[in-house]
């Protein structure tokens, strides 16, 4: 009615008919209710209550009836017509009787109304801003105490209003008005009197009370804010009493209770853990990771592997400790390997306490695993006697960390250890891998089902599952005799076979905890981070940044891990890969899935490869980007050359060789120290990648399938060969593969396929939190905050393995798989929005836009951006290798192969303690928690979204 | 803003006849030229002073048009209105004729009629009941309404409810007397009446 008149117009810009005539509306909606009169043309009078107008002007009139002359009487009820409508052409005159302008009028005094004013009745005015004319700009100087003058002086005012307003004051200052003017006399009474007025004032202003009133009137002494701010009254009565002490309290205490509970809980851990750690105690320390080592030494191998993951995100710390145990590693590159795994521990510890845990457990549970793994173990078990002195400096730090770990994983350990064990009662790895991936399907459950596979499976294979030994054996083999040419290797396959365990308990744990998990994956980060900064500087450095990663990553875990991935990983990797010797680490983990690919391979290296192969199968997309970023690393620094060089020379070798090309490029990638960690994670990941392939491809013709998908990461990694090349030399171990690999490692696609992963890893992150895998995601997160830690970019990689690798791997997997062979074709497309990242850009691009395509993560892009744009060649590796990783775990997870690849990527992971120990630290870590990660979330992926992609995959394998 | 500058400028005063002969004069406060129709207000028909009538003339009717003296200020601003309140002034004003025509159907005397309105103006609670005005559910005053025939429960309801009826009858009786004696009526009494 009314409403519709009056707001109607308002409401819509555009007015129709009588609706534009603001003035005519507002007369018409002030008279609704109204009594009308409406005279037709025609002669007759309605009358009626007058409702409201169209916009043509017809008028609706409720309770009409017709006047009747000379009628006394009111209308009938049956004469009253409940509303009538009289169209404009019919009306001569209504008229309304009786309007009070006023009753509908707004108050104008309220801000509402004032606010309102400015819009009437749909004519809208804007209020016409005046600028605010505070005199000098400097008017923080203008001092209100300055101006004595106390407003305005009564003279002026009556001045203005005379001159402005012509209002002449009839003010008289004699207040006559008001009283009566004195009249002095010098009369002797008027003395006296005078005399005794001015005695009682005296008296009267001397007294005390006088004063004590007059002081409180004039409020001496008392601020505005005194007298009539209550809260402050509050504050200085009660708070600068106890606001002294807790000012004092409350600075220091926040920080005190803040570094007390960091760095006490943390000392705390870290040295109680640590000191354990180191011996066999750390394991107590970590109760949950040890207990589920102790308990099952699988776990512990997947423990390995997320410690190893840690150790990842703690290159650089590796960098350092590479530096500590830097002999080794120089004497081979195969040593540097082992080097690496020593490195990881301490690493791990450093960086996350998962890590070091794993790092310091693997030494104990790892001898004993690797031991019953393979003889090769009894190299490692002797190894890491050495690897876990080295370590058990790192070790507390770590053992800290793995405290931090043990308070999350707790419950979820507990859980696990049985999950784990109960994995381990289908010890067949082909088995578990089957059932992982048909748990996998189902997603988060199946996820933490196949971590804690993983584990049992590292455990089992080692020790329960002869077979798989035997497969990890052969590949040991040939990594015994790297080893036997790189003792250092083999103490550190051994390390890394005790990491892996543990690190198995620690993402069984960190699946299970899940979401809590990862935050306190995060927290342990921050923790581990803090505590690694204080054991090492570069651990400092590099925890620093784990810190605001972890935070990040306890708020948004994956996304921000990743994002620090990223510019960590470029700048750090880079510079220390190419620089130290800690590059081994991330060749070690490349040369880790060498083992993988080479079964033959030591036994530790192929134990540790093989645990990382089975999480490169499980998520090769996740490996891969890992052995990709090697590439990648190796490329940048100029280790392509070396890569290439390693391969041409290698090649024949291939499965010796890779380790040490491997190596190489971890070595460039420790070099790139900060990036090396990083780097290397992802060179590790590559060669766990290539592993998986190789090893699928060597295993299972269906590999050659997966090189289908693989072409597919050819093409992208053509672009990038050095990826490639080190992604080759795993292939070049399969041999089968190799040649296919060989090709599109020589494009740098490797780069490309860094930077990929790097996107994807961010991608992978992002989406692992949803993903159900958040327990993968978690070990990913602590992973990554370790690696964070060391080195940003690692944890990028890692975590963007790990985590991302699932969901990337899904992503992935269908954005390869599907996208693969567009990929290429996308990819320069891509490649011009990332053109900043060339070739890795192209290749970032083209995972990008697989995953864009699945997710359409522009985040991710970006991220990738990011990534790529900081340390291009690295990022770009480990990006690349995810999507290689995806695409192989895609096509591994895929139907046939599945069983077999996984079947035989177990047993290379049941070998893998030693490759742990390789690995151990960059794979273990990025390879567990991605190979977890990738299990769960390949498989899950992989059923889930790639079913499709996987088919096709599979299709092209068969 | 009723053609500003066109034909008719808000505030003068205009004088016109329409096509019936009917003179109305009064001051433009709109004009629609679309429509022709042309907004006056003139002094309300009760003699309120607050009040004010207004004349919605259709300029197709009107057979002549005056302006008897122009007005150049800009008119002023327009004040919101509250539309809500209209609206249940309206429905209000509605309710009220309805339930008034009912008493008229059902016959109450013009007396009664009177002093229905007179007792709705203070209470607001009050219908009809056939011909028996119903106050406050309490009080039914039933013909010849006078103060006799208020009946309910002895209590301030009544007894209020009667000096009212008291008070009609009284104003009633002197309104008759002045206009007898030719003085004009009270305002209450136009009020009354109108």
């Amino acid at each position: 009615r009314g409403q519709s008149t009056g707001k109607g117009p308002p409401q819509s810009p555009v007015f129709e008919g009588v609706y534009n005539n603001s003035r005519m509306l507002h007369f018409l909606t002030a008279v609704v209710g109204s009594t009308c009169d409406v005279k037709v043309k025609n002669g007759s009078t309605f009358e009626g209550i007058f409702k409201t107008l169209s916009s043509k002007f017809e008028l609706a009139v409720d309770a009409v009836h017709k006047k009747v002359p000379d009628q006394p009487v009111g209308p009938r009820r049956e004469d009253i017509v409940d509303t009538m409508v009289f169209k404009p052409a019919d009306v001569m005159l209504v008229h309304f009787r009786n309007v009070d302008f006023n009753y509908a009028t707004k108050d104008k005094f309220t801000d509402s109304a004032i606010a309102m004013n400015s819009k009437v009745n749909g004519e809208h005015k804007e209020k016409v801003l005046q600028r605010w004319e505070g005199g000098d700009s400097n008017s923080d100087d203008y001092d209100l105490e300055s101006d004595m003058s106390n407003g305005w002086d009564p003279n002026e005012m009556f001045k203005f209003n005379e001159e402005t307003y012509g209002v002449k004051t009839t003010y008289d200052s004699s207040l006559s008005s008001y009283t009566v003017p004195l009249e002095k006399d010098n009369s002797e009474e008027f003395r006296q009197r005078e005399a005794r007025a001015a005695q009682l004032a005296r008296e009267i202003e001397s007294s005390p009370q006088y004063r004590l009133r007059i002081a409180m009137e004039n409020d001496d002494g008392r601020t505005e804010e005194e007298k009539h701010s209550s809260v402050q009254r509050q504050v200085s009565g009660r708070d600068s009493p106890s606001l002294a002490s807790r000012e004092g309290k409350y600075i220091p205490l926040p920080q005190r209770v803040r570094e007390g509970s960091r760095g006490g809980v943390r000392c705390s851990s870290s040295r109680g853990g640590r000191p354990s750690m180191s011996s066999l105690p750390p394991r107590g320390s970590t109760h949950h990771s040890e207990s589920n080592t102790g308990s099952i030494p699988e776990q512990r191998g997947i423990n390995g592997g997320p410690s190893r993951m840690s150790p990842k995100s703690q290159r650089p710390i590796r960098g350092a400790k590479s530096m500590s145990s830097p002999s080794s590693r120089p004497m081979e590159v195969s040593a540097a390997s082992p080097t690496v795994g020593r490195v990881y521990t301490p690493r791990s510890p450093k960086s996350a306490s998962a890590v070091p845990v794993c790092s310091q457990d693997p030494p104990v549970g790892s001898t004993a695993t690797a031991a019953p793994v393979s003889p090769s173990e009894s190299r490692p078990v002797m190894e890491p006697s050495a690897s876990p002195t080295p370590p058990s400096p790192k070790v507390p730090a770590s053992a800290p960390v793995a405290s931090v770990e043990v308070k999350e994983v707790p419950s979820s350990v507990t859980k696990e250890p049985s999950r784990t064990l109960e994995v381990m009662g289908p010890s067949d790895l082909v088995k578990q891998a089957n059932k992982g991936l048909c748990l996998q399907n189902e997603q988060k459950r199946n996820q933490l089902e196949e971590l804690r596979k993983f584990g049992a499976q590292f455990k089992l294979q080692p020790s329960s599952s002869p077979e798989a030994t035997l497969d990890t054996f052969r590949p040991k083999e040939p990594l015994e005799g790297k080893v036997k040419d790189k003792p250092p290797e083999a103490l550190a396959g051994a390390g890394g076979t005790c990491e892996v365990p543990e690190e198995s308990p620690k993402p069984s744990l960190e699946l299970s905890d899940g979401s809590s998990k990862e935050e306190k994956v995060s927290c342990e980060g921050m923790e581990r981070q803090t505590q690694t900064s204080s054991p090492l500087g570069k651990g400092d450095t590099e925890d620093k940044e784990d810190g605001p990663v972890s935070e990040q990553v306890k708020k948004s875990t994956l996304n921000p891990n990743a994002k620090e991935f990223n510019p960590s990983k470029t700048l750090l990797s880079v510079n220390k890969s190419t620089s130290t010797p800690t590059s081994p680490g991330p060749r070690t983990h490349s040369t880790p899935s060498i083992p993988v690919i080479t079964p033959g391979q030591s036994g530790m290296y192929s134990t540790q490869y093989i645990s990382y192969i089975p999480q490169i199968h499980m998520s090769p997309a996740v490996q891969a980007p890992q052995m990709y970023p090697y590439p990648v690393s190796n490329s940048v620094p100029g280790q392509q050359g070396k890569y290439r060089g390693a391969k041409g020379s290698l090649p024949p070798q291939r499965s010796d060789q890779h380790q040490p090309t491997s190596a190489p490029p971890i070595m460039q990638a420790a070099a790139a120290a900060g990036p090396p960690l990083v780097a290397a994670t992802p060179y590790s990941s590559y060669i766990s990648y290539n592993p998986q392939q190789f090893t699928g491809q060597p295993t299972m013709m269906q590999p050659m399938a997966h090189y289908p998908s693989q072409p597919v990461f050819a093409p992208m990694l053509q672009s990038n060969p050095r990826m490639m090349a080190s992604g080759s030399h795993p292939q070049a171990i399969v041999s089968s593969s190799t040649p296919q690999y060989p090709p599109a490692e020589q494009p740098t696609p490797q780069t490309l396929y860094a930077t990929v992963h790097q996107s994807y890893p961010h991608h992978a992150t992002q989406l692992h939190p949803h993903q159900p895998q958040p327990a993968t995601t978690p070990t990913g997160n602590q992973q990554q905050a370790q690696h964070a830690a060391p080195s940003p970019v690692q944890h990028q990689a890692g975590q963007a393995h790990l985590a991302s690798a699932q969901q990337q791997q899904n992503l992935y997997h269908t954005a390869t798989l599907t996208a693969t062979p567009p990929s290429i074709t996308p990819g320069p497309s891509a490649q011009s929005p990332q053109s900043s990242f060339p070739q890795q850009a192209v290749y970032a691009i083209h995972a990008h836009q697989q995953l864009q395509h699945g997710y359409t993560n522009m985040a991710h892009v970006t991220q990738a951006h990011v990534q790529t744009g900081i340390a291009a060649a690295p990022p770009p590796h480990p990006g690349a290798p995810q999507v290689m990783l995806l695409h192989p775990s895609q096509t591994h997870g895929g139907p046939p192969q599945g069983g077999v690849p996984q079947s035989g990527v177990p047993t290379l992971s049941a070998s893998t303690p030693s490759p742990y120990t390789y690995i151990g630290h960059h794979q273990g870590e990025s390879g567990f928690s991605r190979a977890m990660q990738c299990f769960a979330g390949c498989e899950e992926t992989h059923f889930q979204s790639h079913p499709s992609q996987q088919l096709p995959f599979h299709t092209p394998g068969n | 803003m009723a053609a500003p500058g066109e034909f008719f400028s808000v505030g003068s005063q205009v004088s016109c006849r329409t096509c019936q002969e009917q003179r109305l004069q009064g001051e433009v406060v709109a004009f629609d030229y679309p429509s022709k129709m042309l907004a006056l207000k003139c002094p309300s028909s009760s003699g309120k002073p607050n009040h004010a009538d207004i004349l919605l003339i259709n300029l197709q009717y009107v057979s002549e048009v005056e302006i008897i003296n122009d007005r150049t200020e800009t008119p002023p601003p327009l004040a919101s209105l509250n539309v809500s309140k209209l609206a249940n002034k309206a429905r209000m004003e509605k309710e009220e004729k309805l339930s008034q025509a009912y008493a008229i159907s059902a016959g109450v005397s013009l007396e009664g009629q009177q002093l229905f309105q007179t007792i709705h103006k203070t209470i607001k609670d009050c219908k009809w009941q056939e011909k028996n005005i119903v106050v406050m559910e309490e009080v039914v005053i039933a013909p010849p309404y006078q103060v006799e025939n208020c009946k309910g429960k002895e209590g301030s309801a009544l007894s209020h409810v009667r000096k009212i009826v008291e008070k009609h009858f009284r104003d009633v009786e002197s309104q008759k007397g002045m206009q007898r004696s030719q003085v004009q009526p009270t305002q209450k009494e136009s009020a009354l009446s109108s």
